[in-house]
């Protein structure tokens, strides 16, 4: 299948999803209460069909979770080498694998592949069916790469720029700590002395203590 | 045959209540008492008590 085929039956796909009237159908049942707004006021025109972007995943309002898109990132990204290919980057919808500025370059160089002189006549109306305007709904979320506008993206958005070891990391609480310690220790080595003193007031006599007694710190 | 007779003595670490991780390790009779000492703290680079804590490992 070529690239511009696999377009093709992308929009045709998706433009008969919606369930939208067809040109030929709105005009020959223009008051058909389907399509009331365009219908109205623009009957000869191809009408701006309002089709939910398939490319982006979806909220459910009632259940609050959420769909995936209706095409993979594969699929996505299948179809946007395709379009690529045949300069057809303009009939598809932003998502992830293409971004709207992308789209909105390529719609303002649109090579909007006709079919060859020879069945021009035959396909017309067929041709505009497919290429007709699409108003992709649904919000397409860009995804920001920090630091990528200076050229570097490996500290940028980092709280800090290296880990450290973890002895370097928790040096500062343990300085801290044994700060405090020292503080209390001549009060420690004074009552540590004081006990030893009352225990064993001749160091040459044997000690008369109990047998290991516990110590108070 | 019965297990093997304990020792008289057993060594035992004495650790820095600086809390630095230095220890002294020495020996003292089963029997005996608890030790605690004041000894150099290298860490802290001051004379701290030292007190004793489990035995040393195998």
């Amino acid at each position: 299948m070529s690239a511009l085929q696999a377009i093709k039956r992308f929009r045709i796909r998706e433009l008969r999803a919606t369930a939208l009237p067809s040109p030929a159908l709105v005009k020959s049942a223009p008051k058909t209460k389907l399509y009331p707004s365009s219908a109205s006021s623009s009957r000869n025109k191809v009408p701006v069909a309002s089709i939910e972007n398939p490319f982006i995943p979806k909220l459910n309002p009632k259940t609050g979770r959420w769909a995936p898109p209706k095409y993979s990132l594969r699929h996505q990204a299948l179809l946007v080498k395709k379009a690529r290919e045949s300069g057809t980057l303009a009939l598809l919808p932003p998502g992830p694998k293409i971004s709207v500025v992308e789209i909105a370059a390529a719609t303002g160089q649109a090579i909007v592949p006709g079919p060859s002189a020879s069945e021009k006549s035959q396909v017309q109306n067929a041709a505009s069916l497919w290429t007709r305007p699409i108003e992709w709904t649904g919000e397409v979320k860009e995804k920001k790469v920090l630091g990528a506008e200076i050229g570097n993206r490996l500290y940028a958005g980092k709280k800090r720029m290296f880990k450290g070891h973890k002895w370097q990391r928790i040096a500062e609480k343990r300085e801290k700590r044994r700060a405090l310690l020292m503080r209390s220790m001549p009060k420690r080595i004074k009552e540590f002395k004081q006990y030893y003193k009352r225990r064993r007031p001749h160091p040459l006599k044997p000690p008369r203590t109990a047998k290991n007694a516990k110590l108070p710190f | 045959m019965a297990g093997k007779a304990k020792a008289r003595t057993i060594i035992v670490r004495l650790i820095s209540t600086a809390q630095t991780g230095f220890f002294y390790t020495t020996q003292r009779p089963r029997q005996g008492p608890k030790l605690a000492a004041v000894k150099y703290d290298p860490k802290v680079k001051a004379r701290v008590l030292f007190v004793e804590s489990k035995k040393t490992k195998k």
